[in-house]
């Protein structure tokens, strides 16, 4: 993978392996992430993509070999999941918006309750977000396709330095 | 190339006339009473029994009832009817128990309040939040009014409290303590830690094996016998005590019940997010969980309102004790009829309400979570 230090690694994996009990899902994962950059994942279904990338903010735990994000190594202690989470923005397959919630309430949560921004900075950015996916608040009603459109918005909310 | 011809635009019919039965009495008697000849007759014969055993309540309970009887029971002996003047001389004993006369405009108070609170808060009118804190203010009130002691106020024992004031106060101190208690035994049920689960497992399973009754006597009556004396504690917050964890290890397994329907996908969203356990308890999963069940929830605290009358087994004078003690007097013992088809009619009213108020935070969760998705 070349010099850390040289290309500035936002993502590092090394020599990652993940079982699923017997089933070998990760295989001796090398990659590294560098800023700005980006990164088209292939590959069929069930050959462990969405297992790589539940592994960079630690909703999974890997069981051998060096995962680091940014400056943080994730190694399962609640203080490198905690800084890891706060820094890492992740859409889900399916989406997992929160129905209780209003769009807006959806994208400000993280930044207020995680990262402890003042509210009226998070709105700020939750209305910009939204504009890039063009969704405005004045729809009401947000239905159908449309429902998709905030999950991006908030995988993004967090300034990320990775897009899962 | 023509487009094929089924995506044809749509052209405007003229309306027309539905073919559906038109609804209305008549219509309604025709299709559901008078169908065929049978069911016709079945109707009739049913209706006259309907009507003749009608007639006899409205007789008994109305046209020939003694409604007043200035000089004891007297007028109600030589009656046919129903003895109503029972209720209109034992209204107070009945309502507010051993509570002293002269005392008893605190219970009055704390009824209107909390029936005033119910009405308000059963609407969508003012948020969660204020309408829970509104409940908090008029239970403290409540107790702080029943017992007296500041402002002025005589002090009064827990032993003299009585009637429907009680009745509310041990309702609302189960509720109140039981639904946070069945929360985080729920929560914990469903903990990685294995002692925190054994413990939660152990309380649910423990409570929910022991009849009310048993669990009551055994903390009003039994457990004084083994607690040193500075140690002891009121005989009604005993009692109380037992309610709430009885409340609470049936909701517990609503609460779990609610947490289970929740996608797993919305705790990791929420983890995702960096927030921690208990932030995506409060903000993410209980809120949800909660909503799912108001209405397994709403059985249980309608039942808690109903079990408050065993306090009347243990010698407290909630409504069912004091109409108990009401209607021992011998002027009036023959007629506890009435006097219990008063208290049947309340507590009946009560529960009623209560099932509206559940229906009304369902439809306010309900327009709440169609707001996003
Ligand atoms: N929690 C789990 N327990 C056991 N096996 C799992 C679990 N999660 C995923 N797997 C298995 O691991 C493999 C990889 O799953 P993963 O979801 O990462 O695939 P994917 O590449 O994202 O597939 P898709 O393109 O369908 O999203 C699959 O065989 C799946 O059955
Ligand atoms: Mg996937």
């Amino acid at each position: 993978m070349g010099d850390t230090a040289a290309r500035d690694l936002v993502v590092e994996m090394v020599g990652l392996n993940k079982w699923y009990g017997q089933h070998h899902v990760l295989r001796d994962i090398t990659l590294g992430l560098a800023k700005g950059e980006k990164m088209v994942l292939c590959g069929p279904s069930g050959s462990g993509k969405s297992t790589l990338i539940r592994c960079v903010n630690g909703l999974e735990a890997y069981h051998e070999g060096d995962l680091q994000v940014g400056p943080t190594r994730l190694d399962g202690t609640q203080a490198s999941l905690a800084t890891v989470r706060s820094r890492v923005g992740m859409v889900f397959q399916n989406f997992n918006l929160f129905p209780h919630l209003t769009v807006l309430q959806n994208l400000t949560l993280g930044a207020v309750y995680a990262r402890g921004e003042p509210e009226h900075r998070a709105i700020e950015r939750a209305h910009e977000l939204l504009e890039r996916v063009r969704l405005s608040l004045a729809d009401r009603q947000v239905s159908g396709a449309t429902v998709r459109r905030p999950a991006p918005a908030r995988g993004d909310c967090p300034r990320a330095d990775a897009g899962a | 190339m023509s487009g094929p011809a089924s995506f044809a635009l749509p052209t405007h019919s003229p309306a027309r006339a539905s073919r559906i039965e038109v609804r209305g009495p008549l219509a309604f008697a025709r299709s559901h009473l008078f169908p065929t000849r049978t069911t016709g007759i079945a109707t009739l014969i049913l209706g006259a029994m309907v009507a003749v055993a009608l007639w006899h309540i409205l007789r008994w309970s109305i046209i020939d009832a003694v409604w007043y009887s200035p000089d004891g029971s007297a007028a109600c002996r030589t009656a046919m009817g129903a003895c109503w003047a029972v209720i209109a001389e034992k209204y107070r004993v009945i309502l507010f128990g051993t509570y002293p006369y002269d005392q008893q405009w605190r219970g009055v108070a704390i009824v209107a309040v909390w029936l005033g609170w119910g009405v308000v808060s059963a609407t969508n009118w003012l948020a969660v939040g204020t309408r829970l804190a509104g409940w908090t203010i008029v239970y403290v009130g409540s107790i702080v009014l029943l017992a007296g002691g500041v402002l002025g106020l005589e002090p009064i024992g827990t032993d003299l409290w009585g009637g429907l004031p009680l009745t509310f106060v041990i309702f609302g101190g189960t509720v109140a303590g039981g639904l946070p208690l069945a929360v985080l035994l729920a929560i914990g049920r469903r903990s990685q830690l294995p002692v925190v689960r054994l413990l939660c497992v152990a309380t649910i399973e423990g409570v929910r094996g022991i009849p009310l009754l048993a669990l009551l006597f055994f903390a009003a009556l039994i457990l004084p016998l083994f607690l040193p004396p500075e140690l002891s504690v009121d005989k009604l917050i005993r009692a109380e005590i037992g309610m709430i964890v009885f409340f609470a290890a049936y909701a517990a397994e609503v609460v779990r019940g609610g947490l289970q329907a929740i996608p797993e996908g919305q705790d990791e969203a929420a983890q995702a997010l960096g927030l921690g356990y208990w932030l995506r308890m409060r903000k993410i999963v209980l809120p949800q969980a909660l909503a799912i069940v108001v209405p397994a929830l709403f059985n249980d605290i309608i039942r808690a309102f109903k079990n408050t009358t065993f306090f009347s087994i243990l010698g407290l004078f909630d409504v069912l004790g004091a109409t108990k003690a009401a209607l021992q007097d011998p002027e009036w013992v023959r007629y506890g009829t009435e006097g219990y088809l008063f208290v049947f009619l309340l507590y009946f009213l009560i529960c009623s309400a209560m099932s509206r108020y559940g229906a009304s935070i369902e439809q306010d969760n309900q327009s709440r979570l169609r707001r996003a998705v």
